[in-house]
């Protein structure tokens, strides 16, 4: 019972999982747009 | 484990410090620019019938030219001639072409000129060096 219990004791909330991609693919998506920025202003 | 939270925070610091960095960057070349305007000169000439007026910006006595960068030299070209416009907009006068000068004998002097959202950048020689579009 417990050696089944082991792997689903903190099942990952795939709500949060997914709401934490989107997150992460739109700061992606704002840190090229910063580095864009920052190229221009160098060059 | 790498988790996707983990990712998200260390994204949300790195855009935080660039975003930090980029506007830190935009205020340092305004102020610096502003360190070197001291005012805008409005003079009037005559030739010949027509009159015109220039809007000179003069720049700091103790502007110390040979440490500013091309950039920051571009920074104050583009203030100055932002300054002239909004002065002459302030003194109902319309500008078809602003003047300045931006340098002194220890650097390179560039004058430059503004018609239409684009400032020519000329060398010592009078020869056209750069050009460079201002909104």
């Amino acid at each position: 019972m417990s050696e089944n219990t082991v792997g689903t004791k903190n099942p990952p909330n795939m709500k949060e999982v997914y709401r934490n991609r989107r997150l992460a693919l739109l700061l992606g998506i704002v840190l090229i747009v910063e580095l864009i920025v920052i190229a221009i202003f160098v060059f | 484990m790498i988790t996707s939270k983990t990712v998200v925070r260390i994204l949300l610091v790195v855009d935080l410090a660039l975003a930090i960095f980029i506007v830190a960057s935009l205020g340092f070349g305004a102020s610096t620019a502003k360190k070197y305007l001291a005012e805008i000169e409005v003079g009037r000439q005559s030739t010949g019938g027509a009159e015109t007026i220039n809007y000179l910006p003069i720049i700091t006595e103790d502007a110390d030219w040979g440490n500013a960068s091309e950039k920051t030299r571009e920074n104050i070209a583009k203030y100055a001639v932002d300054q002239s416009v909004s002065k002459a907009e302030k003194d109902g006068v319309t500008l078809y072409n602003v003047m300045g000068l931006a340098g002194d004998d220890r650097a390179p002097i560039f004058l430059y000129t503004q018609t239409s959202g684009v400032i020519t950048i000329y060398d010592l020689s009078g020869e056209k060096a750069d050009e460079v579009k201002y909104a």
